[in-house]
């Protein structure tokens, strides 16, 4: 079975799939030349990045400068300066402290063994809970607590799923009509559903669609904190 | 549920609609209206219809109706996807399906230990050193008190 990779296009935030391996590939929707690298942070970093792979920033790593675009960032160090959009998925591991203001996401998820307490809102799409956190969560997607995870704090958003063994200690308000309180900057995930391509593949002209520019990550966080 | 229980279960239908509290030793279905407190030392089932106005002290329970009130388990509370629950929800277990509406509380930690920390006060995400395991290391937190209000 071929790899699959899922990609968030980080120029129109358009996703679809891809299977095998490739070092870059062409957005179906814009049609931009997107580069698939993996990047390991483990220092101090200013430098700008704009990758469809995954970009992992250790416990020794800091990002205190520069631009980072990426479809997954794995965060163990800390994001004190600059600007990290990540089209998809932030994942928080123990250790990982990040300003609110430096980071834009899709979904979130908190890592198994990770304890993360943030003093500022959490907003996002989705939120996955494998460890622990402590936070004020506006979701408007799905909150999804599993089982040896653990969320602490406030929860709004419209869905949310806890697994047995799973623990929730929360104020709630939840439910298919409650949208998130916290007010978003922008808008990011795309729409659609992941579309299958071809990796190195130019898609046929006739098949272009206007780039659409409401696919930038959301920020972070409101709350000024940090 | 299975049909063992079923035999031995007490079940309130849908037309009836009952005014104070409801004591069970066995389980209980309620499809009814129930205007009052139900204190049950086996299983409920609040099934799809069902409304109940009232605190709900229970061993285990499912929740696919509406519930106005606060809940009790001594194990597990369930919410089923169509459940709306409207106050507090303390127990051993807490399984909710996603679709379900909840607001209020919910203090629930497998383990047995309360969790109720305090606000946090740091303004970047801990770095404790003992890690993983949410569970069971916070007997120091007990004394949140979550239902108070009610
Ligand atoms: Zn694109």
């Amino acid at each position: 079975m071929p790899e699959r990779h899922e990609i968030v296009c980080y120029e129109c935030g358009f996703a679809f799939v891809l299977q095998g391996r490739f070092e870059k590939t062409y957005c179906p929707k814009c049609r931009q030349c997107l580069t698939f690298e993996t990047i390991t942070i483990d220092g101090v970093s200013r430098r700008t990045v704009k990758t469809i792979g995954v970009v992992t920033v250790t416990p020794a790593g800091k990002i205190a400068g520069g631009r980072i675009v990426a479809t997954d960032v794995i965060l163990a160090g800390a994001i004190n300066g600059g600007q990290v959009c990540v089209s998809r998925r932030l994942e928080l591991r123990e250790g990982a402290t990040f300003k609110p203001d430096c980071v834009s996401m899709r979904d979130v998820r908190i890592h198994a063994g990770a304890r993360i307490a943030l003093d500022h809102d959490l907003v996002c799409r989705d939120l996955e809970v494998d460890g622990f956190l402590k936070a004020r969560v506006h979701a408007d997607g799905l909150i999804a607590v599993r089982r040896g995870g653990f969320l602490s704090g406030e929860i709004h958003g419209p869905r949310l799923a806890v697994q047995d063994g799973a623990g929730l200690s929360a104020v709630l308000d939840v439910g298919p009509g409650c949208a998130p309180a916290a007010p978003r900057k922008t808008s990011t995930a795309p729409a659609e559903k992941p579309t299958l391509s071809q990796p190195e593949t130019r898609p046929e002209k006739k098949k272009r669609a206007p780039a659409s520019r409401k696919g930038k990550p959301r920020k972070a966080a409101q709350n000024k904190s940090t | 549920m299975d049909t063992a229980n079923t035999q031995n279960m007490t079940v309130i239908g849908e037309d009836v609609e009952i005014v104070g509290s409801v004591k069970c030793s066995s389980s209980i279905q309620i499809d009814g209206k129930l205007n009052g407190d139900l204190t049950c030392s086996g299983k409920a089932v609040i099934g799809s219809g069902a409304n109940i106005k009232g605190n709900l002290n229970v061993d285990a329970v499912s929740i696919i109706g509406q519930v106005n009130g606060n809940v009790t388990a001594k194990d597990i509370v369930e919410l089923k996807a169509s459940a709306r629950m409207n106050g507090d929800v303390r127990g051993k277990r807490l399984v909710v399906e996603d679709g379900v509406t909840f607001v209020g509380k919910a203090e629930v930690n497998p383990s047995g230990a309360a969790t109720g920390r305090p606000a946090p006060a740091e303004s970047k995400p801990s770095a404790e050193p003992e890690a993983a395991a949410p569970q069971g290391d916070r007997d120091d937190d007990k004394k949140g008190g979550f239902f108070g209000k009610k």
